[in-house]
C-alpha cells in the first residue's frame, strides 16, 4: 500500500476471499502495536513516519480490539522495500495481493519523486539567490543536497577540523583553489558545521548531509586584466567540494541512498571575462579567445549526481557538468574546457 | 651600435613620460635602501649582489620609474644592459657614461644604473676612476656568482657599498599577490594556503604567479645547475660536474651539519677541493652557513650547518615528485625557511645567528643572540607539536641557558605551553623580529 495509494489493512479481522467475515480479537493490543511497529520498522525502507497510522479499534463490548493500520495515499511518495529472510523487495499490494514492482515501476517512481523534491528544492533555493542578488552579493555560490536519507557525524574538533582545514584529508590540492582555509577553525552550530567567514570562502555541512560553499567572485580572478576569470579557480572551487562532500558522505550512516541535486551559480557575474583552454598550454599566450559575460547577472548551472558517482574515488565527473554549463553560458563548447579537468579522469594538474 | 642599444634600452631619453618597469609595480624591501643611496649625499656607487632571479633588474628598472616620477631629469638617468645579447663588441662602462643623451641637463648629477655590470670589460679600474672624480653616480648589479670571476667583490672598499639581496620574503611574496590597496591579511584571506605555495616555489619573484610546482622546479634547477654553476662558477675553474653534484648533496641535506671529510668521501674528491668549493657557493649565495654557538677555539673546530640560500632550492633538487608532499623534504624546506627569515632580520647574522649542540646531542635548530639574551628557535614542520618534542626542546633550552624558547610549527595557532612559545611558520615568517620581543 505504501507503494500505491494508500489504504487501510485490519488486524484481527478473518478474511474469506478477501471478504471480511468475522472479528479475531487481539488479546494483548498494545502489546500487538508495539510488536507491529517494531517489525515495520525493522523490515521497511525507508524508515516510516507519518505515512502510517496505527490504531486500536475496540470491538464488541470494548473489552477487546483489533488493529487499524492505516497507509495515507501521497502522490510523489519514494518507492520502499521490505526484507524477508534477508532478501529485499519492492511489492505493491492490488486488493488482496501482493504484486512484486518492475524495474521501471521502482526506478521510474524514484526518478518522478526526484524531480518534484528537485522542483520544491529549487523553489526554495532560487528565493535564496534571488535574495543574494538583491544584496548584490557577488559570489560563487554551490549546494549540494543529497536526495536520499544520509546523516553525517560531526563527533569532535579532531575528528571534524581536518576535512576544513587540511587539504590532504579531503585529496585537494595543497596550493590550490579550494574551500580550505588552516586559518579558520570549523564551528558547530546546531545541526551543521560553519567554516570560513560570510565575505570569505565559507562552507557549511549540514547534518542531513546538504553542503552550501559559497566564494566571493573576486577570489576567482589570479591573472589578467581585471574581472577575469581564472579557469583554475572556477574550476577547482567546485571540485574541492565534490570532493569535500564524498569524503563526508563516505562516512554517513545512510537511510536510504539517493542522488545528490547540485547547483551553482555565479551571481553578480554581468562583465566578467573567461578564457578558453588550458593556461598551462603555449597557445594561451597567443590564443585571444576572451568572452565576457553581457547576458544577464547570474549564470546558474545544476546536476543531479548518482551517490555512487557523489562518493566515489573520483567525485570531479561530478563537477564536470557545472562547469560545462559555464563555459556555455559564456559562448564556449567543452573543448575550450581546460584539458587538466577530464570529464571522466577528472581534476589533474601536474605535481 | 652601442648608442642604438642604449636608446633603446633607455626610451625616456626621447620621450620623457616612458616608464621601464610598469609591469613590475611591487616594490621589494631593499628597493628602499636603493633609492635612499640614490639621494644620499655621496660619492659611492653600490654594487646590488645576490643569486640569479631574485629580482635585482627589476629593482634597477624600478627605481629608473621612481626617479622619472619625482623629476629627475630623463637624460641625466642612463641604463645599459650588459647582458643584451647585441652588445657584441667589449664595452666599458665609460662607453656607456661617454653617451650622454642631448636631455641631459649638466646643472644636475648624472646616474649611470649598469644591469649585469661583470660582463663590461674592465668595470673595476672605471667605477674606481668614475667614484674617485665623482663625475657620475652608480648603481650596479650583477650576480654573486659572475663577479667571483675577477675578485670584483673585493676591489671596491671604500668606493664602493654592497648591498646583498636574496629571495623574496613571506611578506614580500605575499606583496607581490596583493591587489593595490590590498593589506597582507586580506591577501591571506584570498589564498589561505599561500604559505604551503611559498615553502613549495621559493622565494624567486619569478615564479610567484606560476600555477605548476613542477615548471618551476625545473627552471629553478636549470637557473642554478646550468647558469649560476655550470657558466659563472665554471668560468672560475671549478669541476663544474663535481660542484653540482656537491650542489645537489648540500640541498638535499639542508640544515645538516657539515663535514667536509664525508662530502669528499661521497664524491671521491679530496677535502681541500671540497672545502674550496663549499666557499665558492657560499661567495656565489647559493649556500649559507650557519655556525654553532661555541666560544673562543671551539668556535673554529666546530662544524657549521649549511643551507641553501633559497628554500626554493631544497625543493627544486629534491628527487620526490611532491616535496612539499614528502615529510622530510618539508622539514628541510621548513628549516631553511626559517634561517633564511631569521638571517634577514637579525643582522650580522654571522654573529647574532648559530645553532646549539651539546656533548649530551642535546640540539636546537637556531640560537638567536639578541644582544641582551639568548633565543631558542626549534622548527617542526608538523601542525601540532608532541609532548617529547617539547620536552627535548625544553631540555636543550635548558642546557643553552636560553631566555626565551620557540617552537615554530606549521599550525596557525599560537600558544604556551611550559613555558615554550609555539609559534605558528606564518607568523615568523612575517615578523622574524618577534622572537627578541618581550612578548613572543
Amino acid at each position: 500500500m505504501l507503494n500505491a495509494a494508500g489504504g487501510e489493512v485490519w488486524v484481527g479481522l478473518r478474511e474469506n476471499d478477501g471478504t471480511a467475515v468475522a472479528i479475531d480479537p487481539i488479546d494483548d493490543v498494545e502489546r500487538a502495536e508495539r510488536s507491529l511497529w517494531d517489525h515495520l520498522i525493522e523490515t521497511i525502507e525507508p524508515r516510516l513516519g507519518e505515512e502510517v497510522a496505527i490504531e486500536a479499534v475496540p470491538v464488541e463490548d470494548g473489552s477487546q480490539s483489533v488493529l487499524r493500520i492505516r497507509v495515507s495515499n501521497e502522490p510523489g511518495r519514494r518507492v520502499y522495500s521490505y526484507t524477508r529472510k534477508g532478501a529485499r523487495y519492492f511489492g505493491r499490494r492490488v486488493g488482496a495481493r501482493l504484486r512484486m514492482l518492475s524495474y521501471d515501476e521502482i526506478f521510474g517512481s524514484s526518478i518522478q519523486r526526484s524531480d518534484d523534491q528537485i522542483a520544491t528544492i529549487e523553489k526554495k533555493w532560487d528565493a535564496e539567490l534571488e535574495g543574494m542578488l538583491k544584496a548584490k552579493s557577488s559570489t560563487l555560490w554551490l549546494r549540494l543536497q543529497p536526495l536520499g536519507e544520509v546523516e553525517l557525524d560531526f563527533p569532535s574538533h579532531r575528528e571534524v577540523a581536518p576535512y576544513f582545514m587540511e587539504t590532504e584529508r579531503t585529496g585537494n590540492r595543497l596550493t590550490g583553489w579550494t574551500f580550505v582555509d588552516p586559518h579558520q577553525r570549523p564551528i558547530p552550530r546546531s545541526g551543521r558545521v560553519v567554516h570560513g567567514v560570510p565575505d570569505g570562502r565559507q562552507t557549511i555541512v549540514s547534518r542531513n548531509g546538504v553542503i552550501t560553499f559559497t566564494v566571493p567572485i573576486e577570489f576567482l580572478h589570479w591573472k589578467g586584466p581585471e574581472r577575469s576569470l581564472w579557469p583554475y579557480a572556477l574550476i577547482e572551487f567546485p571540485v574541492s567540494i565534490w570532493r569535500l562532500a564524498a569524503a563526508f558522505y563516505r562516512t554517513a550512516r545512510v537511510a536510504q541512498a539517493g542522488p545528490v541535486f547540485a547547483r551553482m551559480a555565479l551571481l553578480s557575474v554581468k562583465g566578467w571575462r573567461l578564457k578558453a583552454g588550458s593556461a598551462g598550454t603555449v597557445a594561451w599566450q597567443f590564443d585571444e579567445k576572451v568572452r565576457e559575460y553581457t547576458e544577464d547577472d547570474v549564470i546558474a548551472a545544476k546536476h543531479v549526481a548518482d551517490w555512487a558517482d557523489a562518493t566515489s574515488d573520483n567525485p570531479d565527473r561530478c563537477a564536470y557538468p557545472l562547469i560545462r554549463s559555464v563555459y556555455e553560458a559564456f559562448g564556449f563548447y567543452e573543448a575550450d574546457i581546460p584539458r587538466e579537468f577530464d570529464r571522466e579522469k577528472g581534476l589533474r594538474f601536474p605535481s | 651600435m652601442l648608442e642604438e642599444i642604449l636608446r633603446e634600452q633607455n626610451p625616456w631619453w626621447a620621450n620623457a613620460p616612458a616608464r621601464a618597469a610598469v609591469d613590475y609595480p611591487i616594490r621589494r624591501d631593499f628597493q628602499r635602501a636603493l633609492l635612499n643611496f640614490v639621494h644620499r649625499e655621496s660619492r659611492r656607487a653600490i654594487l646590488v649582489i645576490g643569486p640569479r632571479q631574485v629580482g635585482k633588474t627589476t629593482a634597477l628598472l624600478q627605481i629608473l620609474d621612481d626617479l622619472l616620477e619625482q623629476g629627475w631629469p630623463a637624460g641625466n638617468l642612463s641604463y645599459c644592459d650588459f647582458s643584451d645579447d647585441r652588445i657584441t663588441e667589449r664595452v666599458t662602462p665609460r662607453d656607456v657614461a661617454d653617451l650622454v643623451p642631448p636631455s641631459a641637463r649638466p646643472d644636475r648629477p648624472r646616474l649611470l644604473l649598469l644591469d649585469e655590470v661583470g660582463r663590461a670589460d674592465r668595470w673595476r679600474e672605471w667605477l674606481k676612476q668614475a667614484v674617485d672624480t665623482a663625475a657620475v653616480r652608480v648603481v650596479a648589479t650583477d650576480s654573486a656568482a659572475t663577479l667571483l670571476l675577477d675578485g670584483g667583490v673585493e676591489a671596491g672598499q671604500g668606493r664602493w657599498d654592497e648591498l646583498r639581496v636574496s629571495g623574496l620574503t613571506f611578506g614580500e611574496h605575499l606583496r607581490l599577490r596583493a591587489r593595490s590597496e590590498e593589506s597582507i591579511e586580506q591577501v591571506l584571506r584570498r589564498y589561505p594556503t599561500e604559505l604551503l605555495r611559498y615553502l613549495a616555489l621559493g622565494g624567486f619573484p619569478e615564479h610567484v604567479f606560476e600555477e605548476e610546482l613542477r615548471r618551476s622546479r625545473t627552471r629553478i634547477r636549470s637557473d642554478i645547475a646550468d647558469r649560476a654553476i655550470a657558466r659563472d662558477l665554471g668560468a672560475t675553474g671549478v669541476d663544474v660536474e663535481a660542484v653540482r653534484r656537491l650542489f645537489v648533496y648540500l640541498a638535499a641535506d639542508a640544515g645538516a651539519i657539515f663535514s667536509a671529510k664525508e662530502r669528499a668521501r661521497d664524491l671521491e674528491v679530496d677535502i681541500r677541493s671540497i672545502k674550496a668549493w663549499v666557499a665558492r657557493l657560499e661567495e656565489a649565495q647559493l649556500i649559507s652557513r650557519l655556525r654553532p654557538r661555541a666560544r673562543g677555539a671551539a668556535r673554529l673546530r666546530a662544524k657549521p650547518k649549511l643551507y641553501p640560500s633559497d628554500h626554493g632550492l631544497v625543493s627544486a633538487f629534491a628527487t620526490s615528485p611532491a616535496p612539499s608532499q614528502d615529510p622530510s623534504v618539508l622539514g628541510r624546506i621548513v628549516e631553511t625557511v626559517v634561517c633564511t627569515h631569521l638571517r634577514n632580520a637579525w643582522t650580522p647574522a654571522d654573529e647574532r645567528l648559530s645553532y646549539f649542540r651539546d656533548h649530551r646531542d642535546r640540539e636546537l635548530d637556531f640560537v638567536v643572540d639578541t644582544g641582551s639574551s639568548l633565543v631558542a628557535v626549534e622548527v617542526t614542520s608538523a601542525s601540532n607539536v608532541r609532548d617529547e618534542k617539547l620536552r627535548r626542546v625544553r631540555e636543550a633550552a635548558k642546557a643553552l641557558k636560553a631566555t626565551k624558547v620557540f617552537l615554530v610549527h606549521l599550525g596557525f595557532t599560537q600558544s604556551a605551553r611550559e613555558g615554550v612559545v609555539l609559534l605558528p611558520l606564518e607568523r615568523l615568517l612575517l615578523h622574524p623580529e618577534i622572537v627578541g620581543e618581550s612578548r613572543g
